[in-house]
């Protein structure tokens, strides 16, 4: 039988070849090239033959059936087609459904020939759906002989002709066409071209012509929003001649203009002139919402040369006024401050009563570099009130400010609960392992749940970055004399902190006689986190599914295992390893079908053929179904297994949706 | 004009799980975005009501799964004012409505089918988040600059080179505020990974491992069904640019992924975010590496891990096994001192207790747009480029669509006559150099027509 297939294969690629060389071929049935359909596919996806691509865009019709294949037909020709290839294409360019194929294929197809050829039909092409889409294909191959085509239809009666001829004059015409998109009676549909033409320009590095364009467009009856890009641009491309232009947006009633001005201002190149006439409009804006944007503009120009024009002004509006200037300049300072605006900064930290103003100096402060900040915030933490001091805690812990970390301790000492939790959350972000028992020690004094909750979340936080083995050592020593409570907690912690050492004293409460601490670490051993420890914590789990006498803890260990095969990364024979021995230590059905989601989430040809094994399963017949469809829909290529598989799926499986998805992943087989 | 953002702020201001871990946010989303614009009514004195003037009026452009979250997130933030949907499918425009509706309890949110009526009805809209199939991306966010609006579309903005950065450039030339979907950039374990391979903390950068999906897709059509009625789906809309195909459920129902002409396969899926934090951990958002291969096994089979060079030398490697189980999108920087993996759980690994000194304990899943939309929403009012904007996302995006290319261009299986080949690629001039048909193909491939009267 299989011989039977070969040979049918063998005599249809000799015939295929055949095809190809055949200058009559297309005059083929059109039934049976429908009836080889997968078989022409599989031709045309492995050859580079254009005849053979060509032979097949000749057949005629638009039925889906055959212009499925000749979809196929002219993709391939968009890849290796030649000008031999393009008298065909251009017949078919004013055929529904196919003229944008045509046009797939003629797009990428190299030579002057193809765009001689397009400008010809645009003579004859009589839908205008068509039209515009040969007008596109001319713009997109961007031919200057092209030019005088594109410009015969601007003034085309259809929208989208206009459109697309507008678009193929812009990127044919070159200069020719600046006179056409500068008239003041342009045809608003055409505004984007021009916005096009200028940017080839302004790329070009014409910036005359580009200005040009762009100072007509402004001009020109369009919508207001291209009027904004046109001015945005005429600032842009002037340059340093564009301040005028610049100071006049920012002046400008209109929101939307006085937008441009901020966006414009923001990225026009830095140096004193530019940045000095932002400044001065400061005091022209009467809105302080407008005033504050105007603010955090110049700031982001990051114009530290100017410094002196801008550091100034942003200080005073950073120390009173509305609230909303107050705090765009306390950003601003961020990105051009330095030291002599920290008096400043300390006192905003400090305002209490003002709350966005003290939360924007906290942030500058963060930001701000420079040893004279560090200082001033340790003399905050060693001298401030509380609230003062609080603030300096979370800044000496985001600005690493090492020779702090001492003062951090004391801090935990504080009279005040809100210094202490503050010491304690900034001890999370910089202890070290010496500093481990002090945040242990802080968790065993824990005056309620709540207080523990906090403090297991900042040794997390600590654990994260401390070395595994030690930090599991430090905690193992308060499993000596803690509460119950507190020993789940410590188990939490160690699923946090990972490594060997860690798991190992998981793994004995898991075997102990604590029947809290058991169900406790039984659980978190199915929940591991580590993927360097998988060969630690399957050991574990796989002993506990073995040998434990408890079915709920054996039914965790195996839960927790074939989660490793599920999650964790790991070569493939051995998480077929991990599912074998799930489905052989597994009593209930409802354990065992867990290996299907491993396969599912790691298809390969291999875990196919494993899936395919459990499709004789009357139990798990259907989920194995499911299972090797997915995989088979997730498999790149072709091959016999994928397709002898889909075959079985088909025979075997009740339900009608996995067999459709089967067949449709056998069809491209 | 390409920001390079700089996480060293960032990461100083990054999720810290203590009770200060509101303010932290914010510090971390300014500190991207420079600019925490959003301040409560409040202080505004307007009743604890944001004025006119701050709020962002919103419209939505496609909304699926994902979309829908995007969604409830922009509705969430107070200075946010919805006030359109435009989609092809009734049912979603209904539901959106619906959810719009119920918030500020009217009946004022408008319906659309058609994208040019949508903007044509709504000039008032400031900003439009779209969330269409990835087909649509490139041609909506086109069609948005054009009108004038500010855009947060989700990812792969693409399906070709040439459609990457014709985003760019729409979205540059009409001065709009763009954000690409990949809100990694705004999430803290991401930024502090990015900031170790920065500070040299790694040692000299060598490796940036990208986690990536399976790269093929399919030519073929499912079966034509009978199509339902225009009103229901809009068939034709929903094609849009794409070729013509008869219609099948299936594909509105999410089945168009892995679809040629739909979808740029698996390193598109996710590459777009995690070869996007590659090309942010080596520093070369205004670039793309300069060459790329395919890979193959022992068994001359060729592999789902692409592989590719930058022109420092860094190598990008984009591949869907080895990853250590931190969750989905992860990435590697590997230097001569060490590495660091992370993913969207928002844990870290790292190669030595020295680096691990460095961790800080992240709360917010990879997945998390909060930040991202939150610093979007800012730059609408400041003026100012997020960090996903099109300039780096159109970057990404060409990495990935090279590796694509390099991936269907090169044999399934090597043998005597089929041998690997790698692809060099000019960043400036943005095509595949040298000879051979392999280039001159890889090259066409960077471009595909769109149908009438679709342009980008």
């Amino acid at each position: 039988m299989k011989h039977i297939y070969y040979l049918l294969i063998v005599s249809f690629l000799v015939t295929c070849s055949a095809w190809a060389q055949d200058p009559d071929w297309h005059q083929v049935p059109k039934d049976t090239l429908l009836e080889k359909g997968a078989d022409v596919i599989n031709m045309l996806l492995s050859t580079t033959d254009e005849n053979a691509m060509l032979n097949i865009v000749k057949q005629t019709g638009t039925e889906n059936d055959i212009l499925r294949l000749k979809m196929f037909a002219y993709k391939r020709l968009g890849m290796y087609g030649t000008k031999a290839a393009v008298p065909v294409l251009v017949e078919k360019l004013d055929i529904e459904k196919e003229d944008f194929y045509a046009r797939y294929a003629l797009e990428t197809i190299p030579g002057d020939e193809v765009d001689a050829a397009l400008c010809e039909t645009t003579k004859t092409v009589k839908r205008p759906a068509a039209l515009a889409g040969v007008l596109t294909s001319l713009g997109v191959r961007g031919n200057p002989q092209s030019a005088a085509t594109a410009k015969g239809f601007l003034k085309h009666e259809d929208l989208d002709v206009r459109k697309a001829a507008g678009y193929a004059y812009a990127c044919t015409a070159g200069e020719e066409a600046v006179e056409f998109f500068t008239q003041k009676s342009l045809d608003p549909a055409l505004a984007d071209s021009g916005f096009l033409l200028a940017e080839i320009f302004k790329n070009k590095g014409e910036k005359e012509k580009a200005v040009k364009i762009y100072d007509a467009l402004a001009a020109a009856d369009i919508k207001a929003y291209q009027k904004e890009a046109a001015l945005y641009w005429g600032i842009l491309v002037r340059g340093l001649d564009g301040i005028d232009l610049l100071v006049a947006q920012l002046n400008s009633e209109s929101p939307k203009f006085f937008g441009v001005g901020l966006k414009a201002g923001r990225e026009l190149p830095a140096g004193v002139a530019v940045t000095k006439a932002m400044v001065d409009q400061l005091g022209k804006q009467s809105d302080p919402l407008r005033k504050a944007k105007l603010v955090r503009s110049i700031g982001d120009r990051k114009d530290k040369e100017s410094k002196t024009v801008s550091l100034p002004a942003i200080s005073e509006l950073a120390q009173s006024g509305d609230v909303a200037v107050r705090v765009a300049a306390i950003d601003s300072l961020r990105n051009i401050g330095d030291p002599s605006v920290l008096p400043i900064l300390i006192e905003a930290a400090n305002q209490t009563d003002l709350p966005e103003v003290a939360n924007a100096a906290e942030n500058t402060l963060r930001n701000l570099p420079g040893k004279e900040i560090d200082d001033a915030i340790v003399g905050l933490l060693e001298k401030g009130n509380s609230a003062a001091k609080i603030k300096a805690i979370g800044l000496v812990e985001d600005r690493r400010i090492i020779s702090a970390y001492p003062l951090l301790k004391k801090g935990l000492l504080d009279s005040d609960a809100g210094v202490r939790q503050a010491a304690i959350d900034a001890l999370g972000q910089t202890a070290g392992i010496e500093d481990l028992p002090i945040l242990l020690d802080a968790l065993g004094k824990s005056k309620s749940d709540e207080e523990a909750e906090k403090i297991l979340v900042v040794l997390k936080s600590a654990c994260t970055r401390l070395p595994q083995d030690a930090a599991s050592a430090e905690v193992l020593k308060l499993f000596a004399n803690g509460s119950t409570a507190m020993k789940i907690n410590l188990l939490d912690l160690l699923k946090e902190i990972g490594g060997a050492k860690a798991i190992e004293i998981v793994n004995q409460h898991a075997w102990g006689n604590d029947a809290e601490l058991k169900d406790k670490a039984t659980a978190i051993l199915g929940q591991w986190r580590s993927p360097q420890d998988l060969d630690l914590v399957a050991a574990a789990c796989l002993k506990l599914a073995k040998e434990s006498k408890e079915n709920k803890f054996k039914v965790r260990g195996l839960r927790g295992y074939i989660r490793l095969a599920r999650q964790f990364s790991m070569p493939e024979e051995r998480r077929l390893q991990i599912c074998r021995e799930v489905y052989d230590l597994a009593d209930r059905n409802e354990d065992k079908v867990l290996i299907f989601d491993v396969f599912t989430r790691n298809p390969s040809l291999k875990v196919l053929d494993v899936t395919v094994n459990y499709l004789d399963n009357e139990t798990f017949k259907e989920k194995a179904s499911e299972t090797a469809v997915a995989i088979g829909e997730k498999l790149q290529g072709k091959s016999p297994q994928t397709a002898n598989a889909m075959k079985k799926v088909i025979e075997k499986t009740a339900n009608n949706s996995v067999k459709e998805r089967a067949q449709r992943v056998l069809d491209k087989q | 004009m390409i920001v390079k953002n700089s996480v060293e702020n960032s990461v100083k201001n990054s999720v810290s799980a203590s009770r200060r871990q509101f303010l932290k946010n914010a510090a971390a989303m300014s500190a991207v975005a420079a600019v925490p614009f959003y301040i409560s009514g409040k202080v505004l004195g307007k009743d604890g009501a944001v004025p006119p003037s701050e709020q962002v009026i919103l419209g939505a452009l496609g909304i699926g799964a994902r979309g829908a979250h995007d969604f409830g997130v922009f509705l969430n933030n107070p200075d946010v004012r919805f006030l359109s949907i435009c989609d092809i499918r009734k049912s979603r425009r209904e539901w959106v409505k619906q959810q719009a509706d119920a918030k500020y309890g009217s009946n004022d949110c408008t319906m659309f089918r058609n994208m040019f009526d949508f903007y044509d009805a709504n000039p008032q809209m400031d900003a439009v988040l779209i969330a269409t199939g990835d087909r649509w991306h490139t041609m909506a966010t086109i069609v948005a600059a054009k009108a004038g609006k500010d855009v947060y579309c989700e990812k792969p903005l693409s399906l070709t080179i040439q459609e990457s950065r014709a985003v760019e450039k729409a979205v540059n030339r009409y001065g709009r505020v763009f954000q690409a979907g990949t809100q990694r950039r705004n999430i803290g374990n991401f930024q502090l990974a990015a900031k170790l391979a920065h500070e040299g903390k790694l040692g000299k950068l060598t490796e940036v491992h990208a986690n990536t999906l399976s790269p093929g897709t399919t030519h073929d059509w499912l079966p034509a069904q009978p199509e339902p009625t225009q009103d229901e789906v809009d068939w034709e809309l929903w094609l849009g640019p794409c070729p013509w195909r008869p219609y099948n459920a299936s594909y509105i129902g999410g089945g168009w992924r892995g679809f040629y002409d739909f979808h740029g396969g698996g390193i598109l899926e996710w590459g777009t975010h995690t070869v996007d934090l590659c090309q942010w951990a080596n520093q070369s958002d205004d670039t793309v590496p300069v060459e790329y291969w395919a890979t193959y096994n022992e068994k001359g089979e060729k592999t789902a891990r692409v592989e590719a060079r930058y022109a420092n030398g860094v190598k990008l490697v984009c591949r869907n096994d080895g990853w250590l189980g931190l969750g989905t999108c992860s990435a590697r920087y590997v230097g001569e001192e060490g590495w660091v993996e992370t993913g969207d759980s928002g844990r870290m690994e790292v190669s030595s207790d020295a680096l691990r000194k460095e961790l800080k304990y992240f709360g917010m899943p990879g997945t998390s747009p909060d930040n991202h939309i939150r610093e979007f929403l800012d730059c609408v009012k400041s003026r100012k480029k997020p960090a996903s904007n099109a300039d780096v996302a159109a970057n990404a995006h060409i990495a990935s669509h090279c590796a694509k290319i390099v991936w269907d261009l090169n044999p399934a299986q090597l043998s005597d006559s089929a041998k690997s080949f790698t692809l060099k690629f000019d960043p400036v001039k943005e095509e595949f150099i040298g000879n051979g048909t392999e280039v001159e193909t890889a090259n066409r491939l960077r471009t595909r027509a769109m149908r009438s009267p679709w342009r980008c």
